[in-house]
């Protein structure tokens, strides 16, 4: 996967969406408008608190007027006197009314700014009030303040008024203190007074002042909005590169910022951006290359060959498609390992990059199998080339555990015109050819011609191909499922699916077309396809075969790609099933090619609950050693030990041999084609788990109900 | 308990005056001379007002009465506050001019404990003559000896004593008006305008403050009060067409909290205040004018005189005195800008 592919284009950047400038000045401005209405609050409180000390101050002051106040109660002239207390009570807007009061606390009189109020709106004092007031006669402070803010932010200061008189010899006694006299109460007299208008002029001050700093916040945000803009102009001439990069295009250029936080931004990009490319630039590798050998792999080989092909096309010129096969390789990395067979792969691909130019394009296809494109060459100029090839390899020796071992290689060449073939078919052609040079006796360079008998193997195949691709695309393939006995229980809970491919002739087995479709690439998707189909028919039988297990055959295409394990993962989910319901067999030679990617490809698909088996066991590269290292659950012992079983007395110590090892390795064994009533006696009697042949049942459409299958095989348990 | 016939006083400075009462009650002693009762740290002088330049005259001598031939000395019973001192003092020089060969004087603090005791023990007497120093001297007398002559001094407000009462005479408390008027201006010569205000009681002393007034060259403006909150009153409203303002004992229309408020709006207002008490000098007054004991003593001399001997027939109803005892707040002087002068006090007497 390339970087391209995992920078997945992002999502466009929603317009209107957020602004972090106006984020931030709103943030700003709350803050700032948070404070002001905290600052505006303590002012209000401040200024009522001061405006009422300060009035009560005054009332104190006014106090003092209080005797004047009284002056109706003692001056002789008493019109004088009212005349002199409205032009007090018009003097300060704070005071709303003066109020006198008889001793016994009948109103005599009382005047606001408008004058004598008429008599019907005089109020009595209270007797409490009058017992206070007349204990002030003589007392300091010798008046009552009292407040009522909840009657509209009021005074009342009132106090009594009295006359006092030396007796006696005081005034020759006289000293100031200690006088004797007598005290005669006249009355009371009460001011209100009302601040509620300092407190209004006030708020009306506060709002105007409210106002002028909304606006100047207001025009601190615009202000300070474009300022930040500015600012951080060059964090958004970083938007268009950052696009660029997150489409994959990783040669972009950030630009430099004066400002020292911003560069530290665009420094930390850079760095990333770097490391993306060199991440890239490995992935591409890893994505192109084989990592065994270094060479293209098959992915990066079919895009330069599709290329070739439409160069060849476009430029009217001939190419050429070697195949190559290994022929000794196989042998090695029997005899000596795995590690023998990589070192083999290593110098052969080294040997061909040497024969060919440097333009040609050298991959490995897989196993032990290599193809070259050779740019613009003849069929005659191809044929030079493959000799070089086989010379170069002819002449290195490869030397392993004192073994000494010469390569040699078959080639097939597939000549690359003008006529657009696709990539499959050049691919089929060459390798055609190149089982033609084996079938000649390997060692030797064989071009694949038309006129041979090999075109109609190629077109037997191209037809299989078209076959497969519409039955995929019809969904025309089908599922047989053939019965695995347990031997020692008699029951039958296990089954595998078989595909079938559905023709105008009737239902045509897997071996029919299955080369072709190995040849064409299309083994991936067929066992896609069964995987999927057989876990929809798990889910389907569920209901009524909550035991039914499936076995499902992967081929090494599918296996080694590393996404299995998420498709069955997905699919399990997707119906419901559980994992350990399916059995994915694959071959001997799979499990043992690559191990340690095999070892890893079986653990997850282990993590799912899905059991794994070897198929076709002691066929391949037979090895009981394999068997101790394999997480695997079941064995299938191949067919050829089985069929002639009760004959063979080789197969039997064989089977048993298998048997034996297996089940110490923690394995439940399964023996296929088993065709017959003494074969499944050996077989019970060699403590073999499981049969499967036409003796236990042929391949059905439907998996027979437990019990159907119980009575066919009660006639396969052996007695 | 010391009996209260003998209890003049505790100061040491009236020891004297004591010593003197003693003898005029029958006790052994010589006879005192008169008694100039001033602060020993005061400066003292007596000033002719008609002319400044010559030299003091000296204390006028008391003037002895017309003897009477009679076979025995005068009872004469001396009621007397021993809480207030000017009374304590008054009494001491009325005794002492009191001749010991023509009057048996009797001294009588009535605060003393056994002061009715004492007074209880005079009853008896045939021709006995009450002399009350201070107005609750008076009542003390009215109750504890009836109708008996009494002869007081040291009333300001003695207007309901004589009230149809014939056997009462008095003793002047306030120094001449133009004595006070003629002392003050010399203090202050800007005095232009003074402010007077005394009660329903004492309109009398209208008529001489203005007649005074009138001779010093001064306009007076004078109100009529009811009670000390209209004094207040309408002294606010003087205060500003004044330069001075005079104080008359009248306690029907003073109290102790509107003397401190006047006084102290007067010192704001720089309005000079002549008191007739020099305690009020403490409160800002300029300067103080009240009788001297001597003079007061005198004046009740003369009266017991002619009230023992018969001699009513004309005799005023009330006595005037003489002389004045002034005294500046020299603080306040400056304050008010008056010219420069020392804390002093002095004595003024009417020409003969």
């Amino acid at each position: 996967m390339s970087l391209t592919e995992t920078l997945a284009p992002a999502p466009a950047p929603a317009r209107g969406g957020r602004s972090l400038v106006t984020e931030v000045l709103t943030a700003q401005l709350a803050m700032t408008a948070l404070v002001g209405i905290m600052a505006f609050g303590g002012l209000v409180w401040t200024s009522g608190s001061v405006i009422r000390n300060n009035l009560s101050h005054w009332a104190v002051q006014w106090a003092a007027e209080l005797d004047e106040l009284g002056a109706p109660f003692y001056l002789s002239n008493r019109d004088d006197a009212i005349l002199g207390i409205e032009r007090f009570v018009a003097k300060f807007p704070e005071i709303e009314r003066v109020s006198w009061y008889r001793p016994d606390g009948m109103a005599l009189m009382s005047l606001d700014k408008s004058g004598i109020l008429p008599a019907g709106d005089y109020t009595p004092l209270d007797g409490s009030v009058i017992a206070d007031l007349a204990a002030k006669v003589g007392a300091s402070p010798p008046y009552l303040l009292t407040e009522d803010v909840e009657a509209g932010r009021r005074f009342r200061l009132t106090g009594p008024i009295w006359t006092e008189s030396l007796t006696g010899d005081g005034l020759f006694a006289f000293d100031g203190a200690g006088a004797e006299t007598s005290v005669e109460l006249l009355g009371f007299v009460s001011m209100e007074l009302d601040y509620s208008a300092y407190q209004l002029a006030f708020l009306s001050r506060l709002a105007l002042a409210g106002v002028v700093l909304s606006l100047l916040l207001a025009a601190s945000w615009w202000g300070g909005r474009s300022f930040l803009k500015r600012a951080l102009a060059p964090l958004s001439e970083l938007q268009a590169p950052l696009k660029q990069l997150a489409v994959g295009n990783m040669d972009v250029v950030l630009p430099r910022s004066g400002h020292r936080e911003l560069q530290a931004i665009v420094t930390v990009l850079g760095d990333t951006v770097d490391s993306l490319r060199k991440r890239e630039s490995h992935l591409r590798h890893l994505a192109d290359h084989d990592p065994l050998t270094g060479l293209f792999n098959r992915h990066r080989f079919i895009a330069e060959l599709e290329a070739e092909i439409e160069c060849c096309a476009a430029r009217q010129r001939n190419s050429a498609l070697f195949f190559i096969d290994l022929d000794q390789f196989k042998y090695v990395n029997d005899t000596c390992g795995h590690s023998a067979g990589d070192q083999l792969l290593r110098s052969a691909a080294r040997q061909i990059r040497l024969a060919v130019r440097s333009d040609d394009v050298v991959a490995r296809f897989g196993g032990d199998e290599f193809v070259v494109l050779l740019k613009d060459l003849t069929r005659w100029e191809a044929k030079i080339v493959a000799a070089q090839v086989l010379d170069v390899m002819r002449s290195v020796s490869h030397t392993e555990q004192d073994h000494v071992f010469h390569l040699q290689c078959s080639i097939g060449i597939a000549a690359i015109g003008c006529n657009r073939a696709s990539t499959k078919e050049l691919i089929a052609r060459a390798d055609i050819a190149c089982q033609t040079a084996k079938f000649q006796g390997r060692n030797r360079a064989e071009l694949y011609s038309v006129a041979s008998k090999q075109s109609e193997q190629m077109e037997s195949d191209v037809r299989w191909m078209r076959s497969i691709r519409d039955a995929l695309g019809a969904d025309s393939f089908v599922l047989h499922y053939q019965p695995l006995l347990h031997i020692p229980s008699g029951e039958v809970s296990n089954y595998e699916a078989l595909l079938r491919l559905e023709t105008e002739s009737g239902l045509v087995g897997p071996q029919a077309f299955l080369p072709a479709a190995v040849r064409f690439g299309l083994m991936a998707d067929i066992d896609l396809w069964v995987l999927e189909r057989a876990v929809r028919a798990l889910a389907e039988f569920g209901a009524t075969e909550p035991a039914l297990r499936l076995s499902i055959n992967i081929s090494s295409f599918t296996f080694e790609q590393d996404g299995l394990a998420a498709r069955v993962r997905a699919l399990l989910r997707e119906h419901s099933v559980a994992g350990d319901r399916i059995v994915l067999e694959i071959t001997e030679q799979l499990a043992v090619r690559f191990a340690t990617k095999t070892d890893r490809q079986i653990a997850m698909l282990r993590d799912l609950g899905c059991r794994l088996a070897i198929d076709d066991f002691g066929t391949g590269y037979s090895s009981f050693s394999h068997l101790k290292r394999l997480p695997v659950d079941y064995l299938k012992i191949d067919g050829s030990f089985v069929r002639k079983l009760a004959r063979n007395t080789i197969d039997q110590t064989v089977v048993r041999m298998i048997g034996e090892v297996a089940r110490a390795a923690g394995m439940t064994t399964v023996a296929e084609y088993v065709q017959n009533a003494a074969t499944l006696k050996l077989l019970a009697k060699y403590g073999i788990d499981y049969a499967q042949g036409f003796y236990i049942g042929r391949p059905m459409a439907q998996p027979e109900h437990p019990g159907l299958a119980q009575s066919s095989g009660a006639n396969a348990r052996p007695a | 308990m010391k009996p209260s016939s003998l209890h003049i006083g505790t100061l040491a400075r009236r020891a004297l005056a004591i010593t003197a009462l003693l003898t005029v009650a029958g006790c052994a002693g010589p006879r005192p001379a008169p008694v100039e009762d001033m602060p020993p740290t005061m400066e003292t002088e007596t000033i002719p007002l008609e002319d400044e330049a010559s030299p003091a005259p000296p204390v006028a001598a008391p003037q002895i009465p017309d003897r009477v031939p009679e076979p025995s000395p005068h009872e004469v019973v001396v009621l007397f506050a021993n809480d207030v001192p000017g009374h304590t003092d008054v009494a001491a020089q009325i005794a002492a001019l009191l001749p010991d060969d023509a009057y048996r004087v009797s001294l009588v603090d009535i605060r003393a404990a056994d002061s009715a005791t004492a007074v209880e023990a005079l009853q008896d007497r045939a021709e006995l003559v009450t002399v009350a120093v201070g107005l609750s001297a008076v009542e003390f007398a009215r109750a504890r000896l009836g109708e008996r002559p009494i002869v007081f001094c040291q009333v300001f407000n003695y207007r309901d004593l004589l009230r149809g009462n014939e056997s009462i005479w008095g003793v002047h408390s306030i120094p001449p008006l133009a004595l006070q008027l003629q002392a003050w201006q010399s203090v202050d010569p800007s005095l232009r305008r003074v402010g007077l205000i005394v009660g329903n009681a004492h309109t009398q002393w209208l008529d001489d403050a203005r007649e005074a007034a009138t001779r010093a060259g001064i306009e007076i403006r004078t109100e009529v009060s009811a009670s000390d909150r209209e004094t207040l009153y309408l002294f606010k409203r003087l205060a500003p067409q004044i330069d001075g303002f005079w104080l008359l004992p009248d306690n029907t229309i003073l109290s102790p909290a509107v003397l401190e408020q006047m006084l102290r709006y007067a010192l704001s207002h720089n309005v000079s205040v002549l008191v007739f008490n020099e305690n009020l000098l403490d409160w800002g007054a300029l300067m103080s004018a009240s009788g001297t004991p001597t003079n007061i003593a005198q004046g009740v001399r003369d009266v017991v005189a002619r009230v023992v001997t018969g001699r009513t027939e004309g005799l005023p109803a009330m006595t005037p005195l003489s002389e004045v005892s002034l005294q500046v707040n020299a603080g306040v002087a400056r304050r008010l800008g008056k010219q420069a002068l020392p804390d002093s006090s002095w004595v003024v007497r009417e020409p003969d």
